[in-house]
């Protein structure tokens, strides 16, 4: 095996795949690329053999042939975008691939590779074993590229089958729902009677011979139909009402419960307030689809046949004709279809961004209200609400045009029928009767008519909303468990970064090649300017995010094969911002552990310093804090944090700048609460202040992204080197505070 | 801090741009050498070629150029194609088609980079709304494009973008 094949073994369920090397006239690496040295799409590949490196396009033409010993060195540039590989040779830089940001990975994760291939002599004795071709992964179906992280496309997997999953949501009901198709059909049928019944009784009486009693008869039978119908759509109502209902919860439920399952990357790249409204708003345009439309559906089609097949039976030659235009109707509602569909999404997106507005201003209101800027917040909204009611101004336009023409038509095939019917009559080829039960049909038959023109509207309405519901239900956990993940009951507190990558972008690198080993019970003290990755490191230890390349492991296993919810119950964190939720001072710091005795919170408030504080509150424990928690002061909710996480009683323990926002008397109680607190924890602290972290058993420091220094505070501050700068420049920083004032 | 230098706005740029030899951009301001540099754009979408930026290799900012027609000829062309090749940014020219395929949102386009057709899950969650009439468009798979000035393209692209907007 070569020496690459662990590198690349590691990432292969990822996005490498390899091709074992015949002879040396095989490439050893491909890599693709989508962007010309002259900035325009085009598809070409990089290939690299054992002695020369060649770019080939498309078409198989050798754009450029270079051997290696020609190439002093391969450096890739990152830009906005995407990333661009330059070769040196004589001197002289040269481009010679270019791809966008599906194919950065790739790249990222050849380099080390080429830079191995180029230090290497050329006469490498090649046992045909070797690796590897690189290339984005693929869907097998779709050719699209594939996600991180993601195995196969899930657009595949789902397209067809997005409607059907949420038909699903039906089957629990599906007894019921049969029983209202049963009613619903029995209603096709002793709707359809009276018509007929009528034309008899018209005849009856019209014809010279007709009889009372048979009258009588007839009429009674007329007035039961009438009974039985009312019934039955009483019946129907209130079975539909429960359905539906019921229906809708089980989909709202499930779109919450997979709103808390999504990965942070999800609500990143979201305005969040949306889904307060999507919840309600999508599940109720769905409710009337699920629970009344389809039944309809297969009603309005039974009846629309059954007519149809009655007016055939009363004269055949009528009905052809009448049902000349319908081709056209079929054509005309085809050419509206994505008209109304993509109407409704209009409007829908309208409708978000109202909420949007709301919801971000009524976070924001005290910034607003600082800055003065309700004026610039009522105009934005009044724009936002302007353009949802043009939206509706037009959905609301096209039916009001569009039934008026349906009604135009309608009459004109009364009309047509009246004369044609007519001449019928007198030449003595129909009834009275019969014509007037013709035209009863007709009209009838133009319910069910209308009925699928103006589903049309409700329909996209609905088919939209279920694709957004799926969209939350079905969207991809990319940090999802391992297929291998294991409960992990106790841990001892040993985390290790091996080479680890990572950039919220794909085009912007944060982290680059981390590698650090924290033993269990040690306190590390993170340090480095705003912007290092300090943050970034503890998203990633608690795996919001998945490291684009190398590893994380707690106590040897790796993250990805200890489950989630056990993971972070192991972890305690302590932020400099803290949630504080709707709800008392007890329930907040019982929040990891709900079931917690009132005697441990009052035992978790002292070690956090926080009960004294909260004794003086006239309602003590049970005082309300407001959603974000207004009522108390920022160390005060600090040190409600830090409770929360006492009580949690983690083994690992990360504080990210938890002192950062309070005064120095403030500051001493949490750092005394924080010294009872990381005893016997594997702690992790980032401070802005690094005299809080002289205790620390080791500092770590970071810039830019890299871990520059590690050592004790004397060892590195001895080295007169970036840590020693950073605390100068603090020292500085307090004399001349001093100095002022 | 020492390296800005704050400039003249009626007098011509006081900076030139250089390739040098090895390709790398170089800069010579007050008579003093500097290179290799980096270009910024600090308005990427809304002002592309203002504000821009320059840093010498370790980040540090050399100067702001307030608008690039300030530079003489050559520099500004160095600086454009500098640009250029650090944004990887297209922009589109004209819009063919936007269609619903199946699930998908199907552009159908012709952009600074050529023409291109994409693939996009939703409009929602893809188009960013830089200013009143620009907006950045991510693609499947990722890649982002410029849409502007739609109002000043030809009528095709004109009735396609209101189709969604
Ligand atoms: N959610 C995010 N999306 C994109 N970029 C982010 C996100 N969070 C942080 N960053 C970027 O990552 C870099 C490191 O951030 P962070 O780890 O928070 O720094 P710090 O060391 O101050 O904690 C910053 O440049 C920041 O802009
Ligand atoms: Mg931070």
């Amino acid at each position: 095996m070569s020496i690459f094949s662990p590198y690349f073994k590691r990432r292969k369920d990822q996005e490498i795949s390899f091709v074992t090397i015949e002879h040396s006239h095989t490439p050893w690496l491909r890599l693709r690329a989508d962007v010309n040295a002259q900035l325009q799409f085009q598809d070409y590949e990089v290939l690299l053999y054992e002695d020369r490196l060649k770019v080939v396009d498309s078409k198989g033409i050798i754009l450029l042939n270079i051997l290696k010993e020609f190439i002093q060195d391969v450096t890739l540039r990152s830009s906005v975008g995407g990333v661009a590989l330059y070769i040196r040779t004589d001197d002289h830089e040269q481009e010679i691939a270019r791809c966008t940001i599906p194919y950065i990975d790739t790249y990222r994760a050849a380099m080390s590779s080429i830079e191995q291939w180029l230090q290497h002599p050329a006469e490498r004795d090649n046992d045909g074993e070797e690796l590897r071709a690189v290339h984005g992964g693929t869907c097998s179906k779709c050719g699209a590229t594939l996600r991180p992280g993601q195995s196969s496309c899930l657009k595949c997997k789902s397209k067809m089958f997005q409607l059907t999953r949420v038909l699903r949501y039906c089957r629990p009901y599906q007894n019921q729902m049969l029983v209202m198709l049963g009613i619903l059909i029995v209603s096709v049928f002793v709707d359809l009677a009276p018509p007929y019944m009528t034309s008899l009784i018209i005849d009856e009486v019209s014809s010279s011979q007709g009889k009372a009693e048979i009258l009588l008869w007839m009429i009674v039978t007329l007035a039961l139909i009438q009974v039985a119908s009312t019934g039955m759509q009483i019946l129907r109502g209130f079975l539909g009402i429960r359905i539906g209902s019921k229906l809708i919860g089980d989909i709202r439920k499930d779109m919450f419960h997979s709103l808390m399952e999504l990965s942070m990357r999800f609500f990143d790249k979201r305005q969040v307030s949306q889904f307060i409204g999507r919840i309600n708003h999508d599940t109720n345009d769905l409710r009337d689809f699920l629970s009344e439309g389809m039944i309809q559906f297969v009603t309005q089609s039974l009846t629309a046949v059954f007519i149809l097949a009655m007016l055939l039976h009363l004269n055949w030659q009528l009905t052809l004709m009448i049902l000349l235009p319908t081709p056209l109707l079929i054509m005309g509602m085809m050419w509206f279809w994505p008209k109304v569909r993509t109407l409704w999404y209009a409007q829908w997106q309208s409708s978000i961004s109202i909420q949007n507005r709301i919801g971000e201003a009524l976070q924001g209101i005290r910034v607003i209200k600082a800055f003065a800027q309700e004026w610039n917040e009522k105009l934005h909204f009044d724009k936002a609400n302007d353009q949802l009611v043009q939206r509706n101004i037009s959905i609301q336009n096209m039916w009001l045009s569009i039934t008026p023409l349906f009604s135009l038509f309608t009459a004109l095939c009364g009309v047509f029928i009246w004369y044609a019917g007519g001449r019928y009559v007198l030449s003595n080829q129909m009834t009275i009767g019969t014509l007037s039960a013709y035209i009863a049909y007709l009209s009838m038959f133009f319910g069910p008519m209308k009925w699928f023109v103006q589903s049309m509207s409700w329909v996209n309405r609905a088919l939209g909303a279920s694709e957004r519901i799926m969209e939350v239900i079905e969207a991809p956990i990319d940090v999802a468990d391992g297929p291998n993940a294991v409960h992990l009951p106790s841990i001892k507190g040993e985390i290790r970064f091996q080479n680890v990558h990572y950039g919220y972008e794909k085009d912007r690198q944060v982290l680059h090649d981390i590698d650090l080993t924290i033993r269990p019970g040690e306190m590390i003290g993170l340090v480095g300017h705003s912007g290092a990755g300090k943050s970034t490191m503890v998203n990633l230890m608690l795996r919001f995010y998945d490291p684009d390349s190398g590893n994380i492991f707690i106590d040897g296993h790796h993250l990805k094969d200890i489950k989630q919810e056990d993971l972070r119950k192991h972890i305690g964190v302590v932020l400099q911002e803290t949630f504080l939720f709707d709800g008392t001072i007890a329930q907040n710091i019982a929040f990891g552990c709900p079931d917690a005795e009132p005697e441990q919170i009052i035992h978790a408030a002292r070690i956090a310093n926080a009960h004294d504080f909260i004794c003086r509150l006239p309602d003590g424990y049970d005082t309300k804090v407001g959603e974000r928690g207004h009522r108390l002061s920022g160390g005060e909710k600090q040190r409600i944090a830090i409770a929360r996480a006492v009580l949690l009683n983690p083994p690992i323990l990360i504080l990210d700048e938890a002192t950062a926002s309070v005064d120095t008397e403030t500051e001493r109680q949490i750092q005394e609460a924080i010294q009872r607190l990381i005893q016997g924890r594997t702690t992790i602290a980032i401070a802005h202040r690094l005299s809080t972290l002289k205790n620390a058993d080791r500092i770590v420091v970071m810039e830019k992204g890299r871990v520059v220094e590690m050592g004790t505070h004397q060892q590195l501050y001895e080295r007169r080197d970036h840590y020693y700068r950073l605390v100068e420049s603090q020292k500085q920083n307090r004399d001349t505070t001093m100095e002022v004032g | 801090m020492k390296h800005i230098t704050y400039m003249n706005r009626v007098k011509p740029y006081l900076i030139r741009f250089f390739r040098s030899k090895d390709g790398t951009l170089h800069a010579e301001a007050d008579g003093k050498w500097y290179g290799p540099v980096k270009l910024i754009r600090t308005f990427p979408f809304s002002m592309p070629e203002q504000h821009i930026s320059v840093r010498l290799e370790n980040g540090d900012e050399l100067m702001m150029i307030p608008h690039l027609s300030q530079l003489d000829e050559g520099s500004r062309s160095e600086a454009l194609e500098e640009l250029a090749r650090c944004y990887m940014l297209p922009s589109i020219t004209k819009i063919v088609s936007i269609s619903r395929k199946g699930w998908d949102w199907s552009w159908v386009v012709h952009t600074s980079y050529g023409m291109k057709t994409f693939k996009m899950d939703n409009l929602h969650d893809n188009m960013y709304q830089v200013t009143s009439m620009s907006w950045v468009i991510t693609d499947q798979e990722g890649r982002r494009y410029e849409l502007s000035g739609v109002e000043d393209m030809d009528k095709v692209s004109q009735a396609q973008f209101k189709k969604i907007k």
